[in-house]
């Protein structure tokens, strides 16, 4: 017995919208509903084609109950995938943005440190207006792209990346132009760093820091792991894109940090814990350890919450 | 009794594939048929665990094309996973022969 090619046809389009670029697993879950409806089919029950596809779908169990075990990224030994990925793309956006970020610092301390002051020759618009919305890109790649070790499996992540950003395409351009503004940032300023404001707000960076990158993560993986409906889509593109520019453009001023003529620091409102004005440019190392605390915090965190995951997932049959 | 499933799931995908290579469903209803109503494997709990098994490198999955003409994914067993299955399978059998020597004197059975 054979299903009819428009049934096909739907058992396909049903697994895709399950399983999303993912076409090995898209493919095994059409494959197996195919197997459960003919056994429907050939068995005693008068059903048609109709019935078992809904009794074959129904057997399955929910969209979420059936993506987590056809999906090839559900949950293994290291933990749940959307923290895993979360996790993943925080730490290289912040090693991304840190680099692009510091560079201009060090350049700044060399310069420093051979001349006895800073040269305003460095390029820093080099790294505020490339590097870091690259860095930004990947960032949002990583996450759209389905998390997979396997470095052979890349070319298929890409091929991914770009068939899952269908629509989203403008909006992921968009937010990865802006995303920059939010990470710290040197900039060579004229002004005194005393002249440079107010130090409650200054408290608040690394809240921040943390928040954004975390919020930024999980909206956007949850609009990208969600049920895939073309409206669904496309209202959640614009609400997560439109919240994020009105978040990013709130923020950007207060991460922003400012290297003086004579190499001290300060963030665009005073920097942390009084310190400026008398830092110099070696407190670059502990304006970075100041960022990196919060991401600390994040990671341990997540590898509490994935523990507790892999717990629950331990137990996926039942019992007759 | 949950937990002793849950302990053996791999060992038994491993056993099931060991015997003959096999696509998801049929996989499926082997364990069950050899299960005869002591436990139910559902979709959830056989997926993940072939997922697994393939990352792992003790089972390999490849695209073939079935009687019927449909492409499906068969699981073979490999020299990896034959050795995972036979210390699996000694872990087993140890706690199995410990927990009969221990307990079958005890319900008053030969041990």
């Amino acid at each position: 017995m054979k299903l009819s090619d428009e049934m096909v046809a739907r058992i396909e389009e049903y697994a895709r919208s399950i399983c999303g670029t993912d076409l090995d697993a898209a493919y095994e879950l059409a494959n197996h509903l195919e197997d459960e409806m003919l056994d429907y089919l050939e068995g005693g029950r008068k059903i048609d084609e109709e019935e078992a596809f809904v009794l074959a779908r129904a057997h399955l169990g929910t969209r979420n109950e059936v993506r987590a075990a056809f999906a090839e990224d559900h949950v293994d030994e290291g933990g749940a995938t959307r923290a895993q990925r979360t996790l993943v793309c925080v730490f290289a956006f912040l090693i991304a943005t840190v680099i692009a970020r510091l560079l201009p610092g060090i350049a700044v301390a060399y310069d420093i440190a051979t001349k006895g002051s800073a040269s305003s020759s460095f390029g820093w618009g080099l790294f505020d207006g490339l590097v870091t919305p690259i860095a930004s890109v990947v960032f949002f790649g990583l996450l759209l792209a389905r998390w997979s070790p396997s470095v052979l499996q890349v070319p298929a992540a890409v091929g991914g990346l770009l068939q899952a950003s269908r629509g989203k395409l403008t909006a992921l351009v968009a937010l990865g132009l802006v995303l920059h503004l939010v990470v710290p940032s040197f900039g060579l300023s004229q002004e005194s760093v005393v002249s440079i404001a107010n130090s409650s707000i200054g408290m608040m960076l690394p809240a921040l820091w943390f928040l954004c990158g975390l919020l930024i993560a999980l909206l956007w993986l949850s609009n990208v792991d969600g049920p895939r409906t073309p409206v669904r889509n496309r209202l959640r593109t614009a609400a997560i894109g439109w919240a994020m520019l009105s978040v990013l453009s709130l923020t950007s001023p207060i991460l922003g940090l400012r290297t003086s003529m004579d190499g001290a620091i300060a963030s665009n409102l005073r920097s942390l814990w009084g310190l400026l004005p008398s830092a110099r440019l070696d407190q670059v190392a502990l304006f970075t350890s100041v960022f990196f605390l919060p991401y600390l915090a994040a990671f341990a965190i997540a590898v509490f919450v994935l523990r507790m995951r892999d717990r629950r997932a331990q137990t996926g049959f039942e019992i007759t | 009794m949950k937990e002793l499933i849950g302990a053996s799931t791999e060992l038994i995908a491993l056993g099931v594939i060991a015997r003959e290579p096999d696509y998801g469903y049929r996989i499926l209803r082997r364990v069950n048929e050899a299960a005869a109503g002591v436990f139910t494997w559902a979709e959830g709990t056989l997926y993940p665990v072939l997922h697994k098994l393939e990352k792992r490198g003790l089972v390999k999955a490849t695209w073939k094309e079935g009687e019927s003409g449909r492409r499906r994914r068969y699981y073979a067993i490999t020299a990896a996973g034959r050795s995972a299955m036979k210390e699996q399978a000694t872990q087993w059998t140890s706690v199995s022969d410990i927990v009969r020597a221990v307990v079958a004197p005890a319900l008053g059975g030969a041990s």
